[in-house]
């Protein structure tokens, strides 16, 4: 499983990053970018709920 | 609605009706009754077009994530027939005087993606927590300001008038940081703060009485209203190209790049007015309602006293309790199926958001104030998705600002009137005022 931020939306509120640091961080540039390529199973509800409270829905989840 | 006796049934609910707000508050059972019975249901009162009302939680989260699907232009917020052919009328007048088309949009939240996203995107930076972050101590400064004035009057009131000695929260404390906070990062001087205040409530406020002019209609407020922020606004561009571009959003707004080209001054404007007003007619009403949640809920301000470091989760827990927008509504752009109805292309959808932020399937006893729910995934900024409120960080911040200096306070207070809320607005509840007096 990976997680996949659209930078078109994203805009750095940082919700995923709260939620999940070990895979989402906000770099300078307001966008949220992912630090690992593949989601480890025992972080899948963390992503998962990262995914639902993102305020802007920009993460997606791809298998 | 008819007589008292009757049950509250899908045939006689209303939801509508901005009378029943000021008299009754919210029409939360019939909410209730919506999400229950019909959470996707054809509504048809008269005073309205028919729409569909979405009152679920899920329901408002998928329109929010389908910009596509359920289209901005044209209809954001609905309002009786009257008041949208005033609307009309202001943008045929608008189109003849200024040039463009009266299907223009109004402003920038009127507009789909991608154009939407190139317009909202000129000023996130402004928005961001990272740029929030920045601004924490100086809010937190001006809130102990506001908040030790407001104290002193409440004291004063006690000496000088013992028990009838009665302070507006509204005007006295929770109108005081959001003025203070956009009109800075917007640029505008301090001496105009009290004039911009008028003008956003008289805004919101121009379907009451109270916030007009005598004799003037609701469409003669709304005129003069809209032309005096207009010339306002040409003052303080005139003024920028004068004296040159600061760290502010207007000067971010007139040095734009918005896919190669630059915003015209009608657009400037327009942008700067739905900034200013929305920084100033949400988070003013979430203080008011939160400070009568608290004192209502004794063992809630007890809790927050004895832990402060709750306050962010307690301002949460205000923004769904209060839920000041009732209601954005959007068009769908071709046939959706949800919840076994067929929404047809063209028909409008309205979302109510109070209703998505007590739906029990996502909060457990919707009906509690619980300053430590967690998760709390409230729809008060709007559900997730295009549209998300760009100023949430914004009053986040301010909030807990706010809640984190009344704490000493808040235990000395006893609300002496219950909210009174602004006649006409379907759209924010927006409180006029809300008098407390020193307990005991």
């Amino acid at each position: 499983m990976k997680a996949v931020v659209d930078h078109s939306l994203c805009e750095g509120h940082a919700r995923c990053m709260d939620n999940v640091p070990e895979v989402f961080e906000v770099r300078d540039d307001d966008r949220s970018y992912t630090l690992i390529d593949v989601i480890p199973e025992e972080l899948r509800a963390k992503v998962e709920r990262a995914v639902q409270t993102c305020p802007r829905a920009a993460i997606k989840l791809e298998d | 609605m008819n007589a008292v006796s009757e049950p509250l049934s899908l045939q006689n609910l209303d939801i509508t009706d901005t009378d029943l707000y000021v008299q009754q508050g919210y029409p939360w059972s019939a909410w209730d009754l919506l999400r229950d019975k019909a959470p996707v249901f054809w509504y048809q009162r008269p005073r309205h077009e028919p729409f569909w009302a979405i009152t679920k939680h899920a329901d408002i989260g998928y329109i929010s994530r389908n910009p596509d699907l359920f289209s901005n232009a044209q209809l954001l917020r609905l309002s009786d027939v009257e008041t949208i052919r005033i609307g009309q009328r202001g943008r045929v007048r608008n189109a003849n005087r200024y040039g463009g088309s009266p299907d223009d949009p109004p402003d920038f939240i009127f507009m789909d993606p991608p154009e939407h996203r190139h317009h909202r995107s000129a000023v996130t930076r402004h928005f961001t927590p990272r740029a929030m972050k920045r601004l924490e101590e100086h809010f937190a400064e001006m809130a102990e300001n506001y908040v030790s004035r407001f104290a002193n009057t409440v004291v004063e009131e006690l000496a000088a008038k013992g028990k009838l000695g009665l302070v507006d929260v509204v005007h006295e404390l929770s109108a005081k940081l959001p003025v203070a906070a956009i009109c800075e990062m917007a640029g505008v001087p301090e001496e105009d703060w009290e004039q911009i205040f008028r003008w956003t409530e008289s805004l919101v406020g121009a379907g009451d009485p109270e916030f007009r002019r005598p004799g003037e209609t609701q469409e003669q407020t709304m005129r003069r209203n809209s032309g005096e922020w207009r010339r306002y606004n040409e003052h303080l561009v005139t003024q920028r190209m004068k004296d040159g571009f600061g760290a502010d959003i207007l000067s971010t707004l007139m040095q734009a790049d918005i896919n190669g080209y630059q915003l015209s001054p009608r657009e400037i404007s327009s942008y700067f007015t739905v900034l200013v007003a929305a920084g100033n007619e949400t988070t003013r009403n979430s203080t008011t309602g939160g400070i009568k949640a608290l004192l209502d809920n004794r063992d809630q301000l007890d809790r927050l006293i004895a832990e402060p470091e709750l306050v962010p989760s307690a301002v949460e827990e205000i923004l769904r309790w209060t839920s000041v927008v009732i209601q954005f509504q959007r068009t769908a752009t071709e046939d959706v199926e949800l919840r076994g109805q067929t929404i047809r292309k063209g028909e409008s959808v309205v979302m109510w958001y109070p209703s998505a932020n007590r739906d029990e399937e996502v909060f457990d006893a919707p009906y509690t104030f619980d300053i430590g729910r967690d998760p709390n995934d409230h729809f008060a900024f709007g559900g997730y998705g295009e549209h998300f409120c760009l100023g949430a960080h914004l009053a986040r911040w301010e909030m807990r600002a706010i809640f984190h200096a009344l704490l000493p306070v808040l235990p000395t207070l006893e609300l002496a009137s219950e909210p009174e809320l602004v006649a006409g607005s379907l759209h924010v509840g927006g409180i006029k005022r809300m008098m407390v007096r020193a307990a005991g």
